[in-house]
């Protein structure tokens, strides 16, 4: 590669790097965290469940007590356990019969959460929890101010993010097998910054590409690449596109207008189902034309993570137990269908336990430290005598904005879960959003007063530490679910959470006694 | 070490010509080439390819699009075969 050219993509990578650093460090960190979002839930509503859960629940009395409230007669309904919760995701639409109609039912009134156990409903602000919290942030959904903003904003980061892993290839690709072992942590700052960014860079590489196009294409896979592909090719249609995309075949039985004479008992199917396929977890289950004659039942999941990636299987059946269109449990998926499945998984890496979360986890958090060390390299290369006095000013406070908003992130969510368990907060925003947006916002003005990172560092890992200890402690005293007691009673999703903290806590200590001692008093530009 | 100025563009018109090729020249080429694909492979496979496959080749065309010393050498390539994409995908019955 020419010098030119060299130059020309060492820039490119610089810029595009340093315009998304900080919002890519919110990505990841939160995205970090929202790999336990389901252990979480289980852990704010103290309410952990088994594995294939859904698998067990009693959809009859699920809809008796949805029936209570409102006529399911000629509804289509949909059960989907998306998240691995008690509460599962519960909708209806209206009734095909017009003599049903519906009271005023609110924004959610047909989209709500059902706990499946007492059967009790919330929605969706009532079930808002810190694991949605810490999900939606890592996309930027409280960013949504206008339509759909803060997706598009976390989709080119996420676009930029991929743009810059692959100028970093090209500009490292002459010494990539050498940097990757080189580190002199006795070195300059420079020097320390870059081996940091280099080979750290170099061994998440893989992941972090993975997650830069798989980010993409779930946040605006779908909004930015095919508005054109459905106005030219599918007339402006996005249901011709939503067809050719379901990989179902489709049943064409329409509501009849005449009520079945027996009840459909749904667990049956349920039981058959599984007799059939024991493997299949089932996450899905769609009614149509409820307790009608055109009544017809979808029962769709997929195969256990060990036995397949890519697989997923669904039966349909009619009222009287008929099955009338299937895909089987071992049948090959193809390439759109695989695709389509394992996009989603490598993304949300639920296929290989919490031994692989944990790697994925330990991944996130040094693709963190890539970014931030990548910010401190920029900082410290302009930081000459060379480079006007403005710009230099301009660098070194963005430098400190950036480091401030990223480094207080860690005390900030230990106290955010301290502070949701101790208020026996289950849901809402009203305490969380307060409670983490305000001592964010209260650590960064503190930051920026002092501008020494070596204060900022330290204060972070000293509070992160000690919030990190009290989130398992304060889950013992307000449930009684100690970690061994979890541990005895089988509660897993519990016991992550709060071994999760504990490791935490202890990097942070560890990291703490290691720190060497320097002054802390304000830093400013070096003249 | 950062970037050595005197190799990098100086105009920023031609940045700005060069930034537009790449980004929107870049989306209109991945568009119609997988557009292609999908009016005349099969379908799904060729969306579902476009909706990931689709931002690799985008980020890497944006990148390309830095090569050419002038900016509207970058814009001219970017824009002819945008139109020969587009024929192709017009004849395409």
């Amino acid at each position: 590669m020419s010098q030119r050219l060299y130059n020309i993509f060492f820039h490119t990578h610089t810029i595009s790097g340093i315009i998304i650093s900080a919002l890519l460090y919110v990505i990841f960190f939160t995205g970090s965290i929202a790999f336990l979002r389901d252990e979480i839930n289980a852990w704010q509503r103290n309410q952990p469940i088994e594995d294939n859960y859904f698998n067990t629940i009693d959809f009859d009395q699920a809809l008796d007590s949805m029936a209570k409230d409102q006529q399911l007669y000629g509804r289509d309904i949909t059960f989907s356990h998306r998240y691995f919760e008690r509460r599962v995701t519960t909708s209806f639409t209206a009734s095909k019969d017009t003599s049903i109609v519906d009271k005023a039912l609110g924004r959610y009134g047909n989209y709500f959460y059902m706990d499946m156990n007492s059967f009790d409903k919330k929605n969706y602000m009532e079930n808002y929890s810190l694991g949605e919290f810490f999900y939606r942030l890592h996309f930027f959904a409280q960013l949504n101010f206008f339509g759909r903003s803060g997706y598009l904003i976390a989709g080119l980061v996420a676009f930029f993010f991929l743009f810059a892993v692959i100028t970093g290839v090209i500009v490292h690709w002459k010494k990539i097998i050498s940097s990757f072992y080189v580190f002199r942590p006795k070195a300059k700052w420079k020097t320390i910054w870059t081996d940091a960014h280099v080979a750290l860079g170099m061994i998440g590489l893989p992941y972090q590409f993975m997650f830069a196009v798989t980010g993409c294409y779930l946040i605006i896979g779908y909004t930015v690449m095919l508005p054109p592909v459905q106005e030219y090719l599918f007339e402006n249609q996005s249901e011709n596109i939503q067809e050719v995309m379901s990989f179902k075949e489709p049943v064409n039985i329409d509501f009849q207008g005449e009520r079945l004479q027996n009840k459909v008992s749904l667990n049956k199917m349920v039981h058959n189902t599984l007799e059939k396929w024991p493997d299949l977890i089932i996450d899905e289950i769609t009614i149509n034309n409820y307790n009608d004659k055109g009544m017809y039942v979808n029962i769709a999941g997929s195969p256990g993570f060990d036995r397949s990636l890519a697989g997923n299987a669904y039966i349909t059946y009619l009222a009287d137990g008929a099955v009338i269109a299937e895909k089987s449990i071992d049948q090959p998926k193809g390439y759109a269908a695989g695709a389509f499945n394992i996009l989603r998984r490598l993304h949300y890496g639920d296929f290989g336990g919490y031994g692989l979360k944990l790697i994925y986890l330990v991944l996130g958090f040094i693709t963190c430290f890539v970014i931030l060390s990548g910010v401190h390299i920029w900082l410290i290369a302009r930081d000459k005598k060379n480079v006007s006095a403005y710009k230099r000013k301009f660098n070194f406070w963005l430098v400190q904005v950036y480091t401030a908003s990223c480094l207080s992130l860690f005390p900030v969510t230990a106290l955010s879960f301290v502070v949701m368990k101790l208020t026996h907060q289950t849901g809402g925003r009203e305490v969380l959003y307060p409670v983490f947006f305000y001592s964010w916002l209260a650590l960064v003005i503190l930051f920026l007063f002092r501008r020494n990172n070596y204060f900022t560092n330290k204060t972070c890992l000293l509070l992160g530490g000690l919030l990190s200890i009290l989130v398992p402690v304060s889950n013992g005293i307000i449930t009684g679910n100690w970690l061994w007691i979890a541990a005895a009673k089988g509660y897993h999703q519990i016991m992550v959470v709060d071994i999760f903290w504990l490791l935490t806590a202890l990097t942070s200590f560890a990291v703490l006694l290691k720190m060497k001692k320097r002054s802390i008093t304000p830093t400013t530009i070096i003249n | 070490m950062p970037a050595n100025k005197k190799h990098l563009t100086k105009s920023p018109l031609h940045r700005l010509l060069k930034i537009t090729a790449g980004f929107a020249g870049g989306y209109v080429i991945t568009e119609l080439f997988f557009m292609i694909l999908i009016k005349s492979i099969d379908e799904p496979a060729a969306i579902i390819s476009l909706q990931f496959a689709g931002f690799i080749l985008w980020a890497c065309l944006m990148i390309l699009a830095f090569i050419p010393k002038s900016g509207l050498k970058s814009l001219g390539i970017y824009l002819l075969s945008s139109i020969l994409l587009l024929v192709i995908f017009i004849l395409i019955p």
